[in-house]
This record gives structure tokens, C-alpha cells and sequence, in this order.
């Protein structure tokens, strides 16, 4: 649905995103996540159409976006992003709603209907009248996201939709994504909540330093990380550690992409800093992504390697086999 | 000391005894300022758009050149004014010198960059949001536009008062290109110079009462509406 290639973007001569390929595919909800300031926000804004990358275009069903005519036409009913401090116009939410309305073309007849129908989607009714500068943090939000939704866009982007939501809310948020997956759409959204990115997304990418990483989700742990000098870390993931190189500390999100993990049949004499010895329990063809293997290393471990590699090393269910991963390929967020 | 008490006293009756004159000359200098305004405005106000909301090769020079020209002395304005429209000038065939056109054509020049200057600070400072989330609405730029416009509305309008403001207390140019001429193209500041030359101080107190008002009223208005856009 929604492809970038080669986007480089920088602000004041800072790289904020640097990426070769990243698609969105529609009827699915992905999600990104990352720490603050990797770019995700940025990243966003380029896919809205709303920045223009420094280089690398934006493309939208197989088509390169490169005029300003183009991007105009396309923001709105095909592509829309709810930010993550949302900006409702002065008025009413209703008035909100019936403005996103009005100027994509909805005509006069169906303004009312459609808007309080939207409103209806995510049981915010009762707010209809309400002024918004009335509105808690997480009305605005989801008077946002309400807003967005009654353009039944075919890409809608999300920056930390649940940031300021309470409980049921996040539920509401949750269900309103998966009806417009349904109906066809692409979502992204951006969250620091793992739980949430597991709970609602069919794929989820990491981001860090702008660049986006295939993190598969069953690589993602949870992990403390003991205060110190940046550089060189020890980090414990219940039965196995892990040298990774941060300068972050405290609870953190630690992503190892699939692809950047080698198997061996032997320890390998390499740079690596980690080598992990494990039982392989699962092994998918995943066509021309390649295999996926799980190995049992304590803890789960998903590697991707290509089926010629898996021939080569005999690699069969049950087969003991070593891991071999850079301290600096393991991402912390 | 006397004199002064007696020029108020004056300036009183003529005020409110409906001296013809000094109502002729009210009424002109009002439609002097707000003809210059209004075309300024019409004039500023987009072009203030266009330097604060978009990024063009140039813009610093421009944001510096109506700086600079927010500065400048009147009577620069209106000798440039006055070169233009006198008979050898480019526009000398069209015979508008000394008429309340060329007084009008001085006074935008000073009140553009009135208009654009704050314009343009008014929507740099808006909130990004505004104009970000009307985009991603499917608005168009004229209509992210309007979005910044009404969210800033009341910086906007101070830009209006001050601009308004400005034409009504400028004395020079509007002397040199209107040549102060009565019935004709005097206006209140003008006839208040020409008053005080020729000693007649309750005349000039007169009008310069009445612009203490007119100010007053402006500077009024002006504090009302930036009280609303700080609120």
C-alpha cells in the first residue's frame, strides 16, 4: 500500500532517518517501536506525506510520490496521521470531525451523520457537543484518532495513540485499528508499550538512530540494565547473558534481528561477543524470506538464514547448534 | 503657560462646535487610513503568510528587507513616492500627485511591512500542529492556511490596529506627496503641522486632540485584542 525507498533525512545536518526499504501492507496493523528521538516521529511525518525527504521517495500502491499536486491529493482520504500530542481546532469535537469531513470532499447532507457516526466508532458521543479545550489529554486523543478514522483513510498513522489513554480506552483504540485493518487499511502506530505493539500488530519494527531494523517479535525481551559507564554491557536474560554495547540503562526493550544471528556447528574464532549454544525446536519455510529456526538457548531464539545454509549445516529438528551474535548488531530501546 | 490652556480650550470648541473644516479634515485622514490600510492588509497579510509559513530561497533577505522597512523614515517613502508620480516620473503621465491616491500609494508602502512583519511573526509562532494536522485532513494550503489564520486571528488583527494606526499618525509623507492642500488632501497631521507654522495653536490643538483619540481608541482596540489572543 505504502512503500519508502531510500529515505535519508536529515534536520541541521543530523541524520533523523536513514532507510533502504520499509512497506506497509494493507488489511494489516504494524507496529514501531523505538526510544524517543530515534526518528520514529519524523519517519511518520514523511509517510503523511507531510515532510519531504531529503532524498528517497514515498510511494503509494506502486506509484513514486514526487510532486506536491500528488501529496496534496493523497493526504487526507488515502493517507492520514493522528499525531502523538494531537491538535484539535478551536470548536466543538463534533466541529472537529465534520471539518476533517468537509474539506476531503464530504458533501453537506452527510456531514452530521457521518461525523456523529464516527464519534459513535469510538464511544465518545457524550463528547460531541464539548468544547475542546475542555477535554482531558485522553479525549483528545481519541477525539484525534476519531477524527482520523471518519476519513476511512487506506493508510492511517498513529504516533503513540495510547500514550494518554486509560484502560478502556486503549481498548476502544484497539478494536476501532483491527475493524480498519479489516475494512482494508494499512495502520502504523508508534508505542514504547511492548505489551500494546505485541497485543495489536501483525509485524512489528524497531527503530533506532533512524533506522529501521526487522525486529521479529519473538527476539524482543524485556531486560534491566545495570547502571555504569556507556559501552559494554552484561545483560541477563534469565538463564543466558548477553554482551550488548548501550549507553542506555534501567528496563529496557532488547531486539536481536534475526538475520544478523550466524549459526555454526562449532564455535566460530570471530569478533562476535556473544556465542550461545542451543536445540533447535522449529524450523519454517518462509519462502523467499528464507528459514526461520528457533533455537532453545535457555530462552527462544529466532534466526533467519537461507535454505542453502540449512542443507549445508544438516540442520534438522533437535540438532545441537551454536549462535553467534555481535554485541553490537543487539539493539537496546 | 496660557497660551497652552487657551490652544486646549479651543481645540474644545472647535471640536465640539462642528467647525466644517476640522470635520473635513476628519473625515479625510479616516478615509486615507482606512483606504491604506485596507490595501495593505490585502497586501501584507498573504505576503506575511507566504514568509512565515513557507521556506524559499531568499526568505531571510525578505524577512530582513521588511524589517528594515518597518524602520524607515516616511519621508524617504514619500520623496520615492513623489519621484514616481511627478510629471517626469514613471507614472507622471497619470497625473495623481497632490490627491488622496498618492498620499493612499505612500501609506501602503509604509504599512505592508507593517501587515507582513507581523503576520509572518504571528503564524512562525503559531503551532505547527495547526497547520500539519489540516494538511493531513486533506485541507489544501489555502485552507491550512485559513486554519493558522483563525487560531491567530487576533495577532493578526493587531497587525490591522498597528498598521492602521501608523497611517493615521504619519505626517510626511503624506506632506510631500499630498501637498497639504485644503479641502483637498489635508489630513490631521498635516493641517496640524500647517496650524503651529502659521500660529494658530487652538486649530492645531484641535487636531491633535482629536488624533490623541484616535490613537487612544487604536491602542485601545490593540490591547483588547492581543488580551484575547494571549487568553
Amino acid at each position: 500500500m505504502l512503500s519508502l525507498s531510500g529515505i535519508h533525512h536529515e534536520y541541521s545536518g543530523q541524520m533523523v532517518v536513514d532507510m533502504d526499504e520499509f512497506t506497509l501492507a494493507g488489511g494489516k496493523v504494524s507496529a514501531l517501536v523505538g526510544p524517543n528521538g530515534c526518528g520514529k516521529s519524523t519517519l511518520l511525518r514523511i509517510m503523511a506525506l507531510l515532510e519531504k525527504p531529503d532524498r528517497g521517495f514515498v510511494s503509494f500502491r506502486g506509484d513514486p510520490i514526487h510532486t506536491e499536486r500528488t501529496r496534496r491529493m493523497l493526504r487526507g482520504t488515502s493517507i492520514t496521521l493522528v499525531e502523538q500530542r494531537p491538535f484539535l481546532f478551536k470548536g466543538t469535537v463534533l466541529k472537529n470531525v465534520q471539518y476533517a469531513l468537509r474539506v476531503s470532499g464530504c458533501g453537506p447532507a452527510d456531514l452530521q451523520s457521518k461525523a456523529l457516526a464516527a464519534l459513535e466508532r469510538l464511544k465518545i458521543s457524550h463528547l460531541a457537543e464539548k468544547q475542546v479545550d475542555q477535554l482531558s489529554e485522553g479525549e483528545k486523543q481519541v477525539s484525534a484518532i476519531a477524527r482520523a478514522v471518519s476519513l476511512q483513510p487506506d493508510v492511517l498513522l498513529l504516533d503513540e495513540p495510547t500514550s494518554a489513554a486509560d484502560r478502556s480506552t486503549v481498548d476502544r483504540i484497539h478494536r476501532v485499528l483491527e475493524e480498519e485493518s479489516t475494512r482494508g487499511a494499512a495502520v502504523l502506530f508508534t508505542s514504547h508499550q511492548l505489551n500494546v505493539a505485541f497485543r495489536w500488530a501483525n509485524n512489528i519494527s524497531a527503530m533506532q538512530e533512524g533506522r529501521i531494523t526487522e525486529a521479529a517479535p519473538e527476539n524482543l525481551f524485556s531486560c534491566q540494565i545495570p547502571e555504569g559507564e556507556p559501552g559494554n554491557r552484561t545483560v541477563s536474560l534469565g538463564p543466558i547473558t548477553l554482551q550488548v554495547v548501550t549507553d542506555l540503562c534501567g528496563q529496557r526493550t532488547l531486539a536481536i534481528p534475526a538475520k544478523d544471528i550466524v549459526l555454526s556447528l562449532s564455535p566460530l574464532a570471530s569478533s562476535a561477543r556473544n556465542q550461545l549454544t542451543g536445540k533447535v525446536i522449529s524450523i519454517r519455510d518462509d519462502g523467499p524470506m528464507g528459514v526461520s529456526v528457533v533455537v532453545d538457548t535457555g530462552v527462544d531464539i529466532s534466526v533467519r538464514i537461507t535454505l542453502q545454509s540449512l542443507r549445508e549445516l544438516h540442520i534438522a529438528l533437535g540438532s545441537q547448534i551454536i549462535l553467534s551474535i555481535k554485541a553490537t548488531a543487539i539493539q537496546i530501546f | 503657560m496660557d497660551f497652552i490652556v487657551e490652544g486646549v480650550r479651543q481645540g474644545f470648541g472647535l471640536i465640539f462646535g462642528g467647525d466644517p473644516e476640522v470635520l473635513n479634515i476628519v473625515f479625510f485622514s479616516l478615509k486615507v487610513a482606512i483606504i491604506s490600510t485596507l490595501a495593505s492588509c490585502l497586501v501584507g497579510i498573504p505576503l506575511g503568510f507566504v514568509v512565515g509559513t513557507s521556506r524559499f530561497w531568499g526568505r531571510r533577505a525578505v524577512i530582513t528587507a521588511l524589517n528594515t522597512m518597518l524602520a524607515f523614515p516616511t519621508v524617504v517613502i514619500g520623496l520615492w513616492v513623489w519621484g514616481a508620480l511627478s510629471r517626469n516620473g514613471p507614472l507622471g503621465e497619470f497625473g495623481l500627485l497632490y490627491s488622496l491616491t498618492a498620499i493612499v500609494m505612500a501609506e501602503v508602502i509604509l504599512a505592508v511591512p507593517i501587515a507582513a512583519a507581523l503576520t509572518a511573526s504571528a503564524v512562525q509562532s503559531a503551532d505547527p500542529r495547526i497547520r500539519r494536522t489540516a494538511l493531513t485532513l486533506g485541507a489544501g494550503p489555502f485552507r491550512a492556511n485559513l486554519a493558522v489564520a483563525s487560531h491567530t486571528r487576533y495577532a493578526i488583527i493587531s497587525a490591522i490596529v498597528m498598521a492602521f494606526g501608523r497611517v493615521l499618525a504619519e505626517v510626511g509623507a503624506a506632506t510631500i506627496v499630498g501637498g497639504n492642500i485644503r479641502h483637498q488632501t489635508r489630513t490631521l497631521t498635516t493641517a496640524v503641522a500647517l496650524a503651529t507654522s502659521q500660529g494658530r495653536f487652538g486649530t492645531a490643538m484641535a487636531f491633535g486632540l482629536i488624533l490623541l483619540a484616535m490613537a487612544l481608541t487604536v491602542n485601545v482596540l490593540l490591547q483588547i485584542f492581543q488580551g484575547k489572543g494571549d487568553a
